[in-house]
């Protein structure tokens, strides 16, 4: 099944946007503070090495 | 649990391995996560320079038409772009730490600060207006131009600007770009396309041309030789996955859109998968349809891992993320890994070597070097996921999401483990290497004496690179 296409409009009326700006703009200084939308993957390039 | 992944309950399997449903709501992400950027900077425009273009290019983007948003925000680049902007925008305005991949890219830029970093940023956002107005046939003009290191890959499109030098982009103009210095606009190239059973993938190394990534290679193709060349090897290994693992096949496409074919040195080749880069992936070309398909299927579950990842955090330990120190041995790499690269080893290579087991099933049509190179990979996986789990087991503090990922390994592992013991394979049998060119090799014991086994080449690993007390361990309890 295919995904509904993405659409900017909607996603600017989406509940998730506050949450994200709180994160942005909240002036605690703690990095988890705002919302768990803030919190993206741990960064990383997943590499395989030789023949594994 | 975290919203978005109650069915790992109700049916773990499927939400591992198969539900992709996961896929929309990263994208989404990403796009919410532009939109939560765009409103702080329409608060704070003094934040860093550059803001008021920002805003406008923004407009831009938000009037295309949405399946020209749609193919722009699913391009590799767009995450890369959103994630970016949402964390130096956070680091500019609470002098909050910047993560270790903005300041790689910062420092590539020559930035010095969060707010130099976020401005130089910002402009980058034209490549996805470029992007945009390219698919749509449109005109666009920027007020300030985009600085870019060719080749330079226009998201949303199959278009890159090729070449190894700087450039100036100025916008776009009938479908060709405009460069500063240049009368007129330059025309665009198209990368190769394949296509097998209806899936359509690009052969686009020139996404991952970008500051701070550190792993674009300029031999590995700026006018898609390489691609080219090697589009044919590509073409078969997707075959051998529909064949042998159909399950994998139906959700290539899903989470893998491009596909960088790399040549490298033989002592050091890795096919990749970036966090930060959805939906690409390198493959180093090894001249062996079963190998490189190994690779797709490895590649395809980093990224359905990080899609499942993005829902909640698998790890209770920031210790143990892989932005952490590396402290625990694993079994494919030589160097001690934080827990979160052994979580994703053992996910990886369930798919792996299942997919083996599939080949040894097949049969016929299957040639012996195809035979011997598919045992070893079953025996080796199956060893290498069990000192994995041993050392998830003994050492990480997964969240309630982490423990049903692993709950769900440890039961996969089992379900190997029982077919691998039906088909009488043990762990004396040989390690088996693939070379670049194809060629399978039974490698000799160090000792001189016959061929090494699987459980001694694991062996000698562990007590090599781990240390002391985990080697103790594993030996024990795990080998």
């Amino acid at each position: 099944m295919e995904d509904d296409k993405l659409d900017l409009r909607r996603l600017e009326k989406d509940e998730r946007v506050r949450r994200l700006v709180e994160a942005l703009e909240g002036d605690d200084g703690d990095r988890e503070s705002g919302a768990s939308e803030a919190s993206f993957v741990p960064q990383f390039p997943a590499s395989g090495s030789k023949n594994w | 649990m975290p919203p978005g992944a109650a069915s790992a309950e109700a049916d773990p399997f499927h939400f591992f391995w198969r539900d992709t449903s996961i896929v929309q709501p990263r994208y989404e992400k990403a796009g919410t996560a532009l939109v939560a950027v765009r409103d702080t900077l329409e608060r704070e425009r003094s934040l860093c320079q550059g803001v008021d273009e920002f805003l406008d290019l923004y407009r831009v983007l938000a009037e295309a038409d949405p399946a020209d948003f749609d193919a722009v925000w699913r391009d590799p680049y767009a995450y890369f772009w959103a994630r970016l902007a949402f964390e130096l925008t956070r680091a500019a305005r609470r002098r909050a730490p910047v993560p270790a991949l903005a300041r790689a890219y910062a420092t590539a830029q020559g930035c010095g600060d969060a707010a130099a970093a976020l401005a130089m940023h910002l402009r980058e956002f034209q490549r996805l207006v470029l992007g945009a107005c390219l698919r749509a046939g449109r005109d666009c003009a920027f007020r300030t131009p985009l600085e870019v290191q060719l080749p330079l890959a226009l998201p949303g499109t199959r278009w890159s600007l090729a070449g190894n030098r700087r450039v100036a982009v100025l916008g776009c103009a009938g479908g060709r770009l405009r460069l500063h210095g240049e009368e007129s606009p330059v025309r665009l190239v198209e990368c190769p396309v394949i296509e097998v059973h209806g899936l359509e993938l690009l052969l686009q190394p020139h996404v991952h041309n970008l500051p701070g990534l550190g792993f674009y290679r300029e031999e590995s193709d700026a006018g898609f030789e390489v691609q080219s060349k090697h589009a044919h090897l590509l073409e078969a290994a997707l075959r051998v996955v529909a064949r042998h693992d159909p399950d994998s096949f139906a959700q290539l496409g899903r989470f893998i859109r491009m596909i960088s074919l790399q040549t490298r040195d033989p002592e050091t080749y890795t096919n990749m998968t970036h966090s930060d880069l959805p939906g690409t992936v390198l493959i180093t070309v090894v001249q062996h349809p079963f190998y490189v398909a190994d690779a797709l299927i490895h590649e395809l579950h980093h990224h359905r891992l990080f899609f499942l990842e993005e829902i909640g955090p698998f790890l209770d330990g920031p210790r143990d993320d892989l932005e952490g120190q590396g402290r625990h041995l694993s079994p494919w790499r030589a160097d001690l890994r934080p827990l979160h690269g052994i979580l994703h080893g053992a996910y990886v290579f369930i798919a792996t070597t299942r997919f083996w087991l599939q080949v040894l099933a097949a049969g016929e049509g299957i040639d012996e070097r195809t035979h011997v190179l598919a045992r070893s990979r079953v025996v080796g996986g199956v060893l290498q996921l069990r000192i994995a789990l041993h050392q998830l087991a003994r050492h990480a503090r997964l969240t309630a999401f982490g423990a049903a990922l692993v709950r769900q390994i440890e039961s996969d592992l089992a379900a190997l483990r029982t077919r691998v013991e039906a088909e009488g394979l043990s762990p004396e049998t040989p390690f088996v290497r693939c070379h670049l060119d194809g060629t399978i090799e039974v490698a000799k014991n160090p000792d001189g004496v016959g061929a090494w086994t699987l459980h001694e080449q694991l062996r000698t690993h562990v007590l090599r690179f781990a240390p002391p007390d985990q080697a103790e361990d594993i030996l024990r309890n795990a080998l």
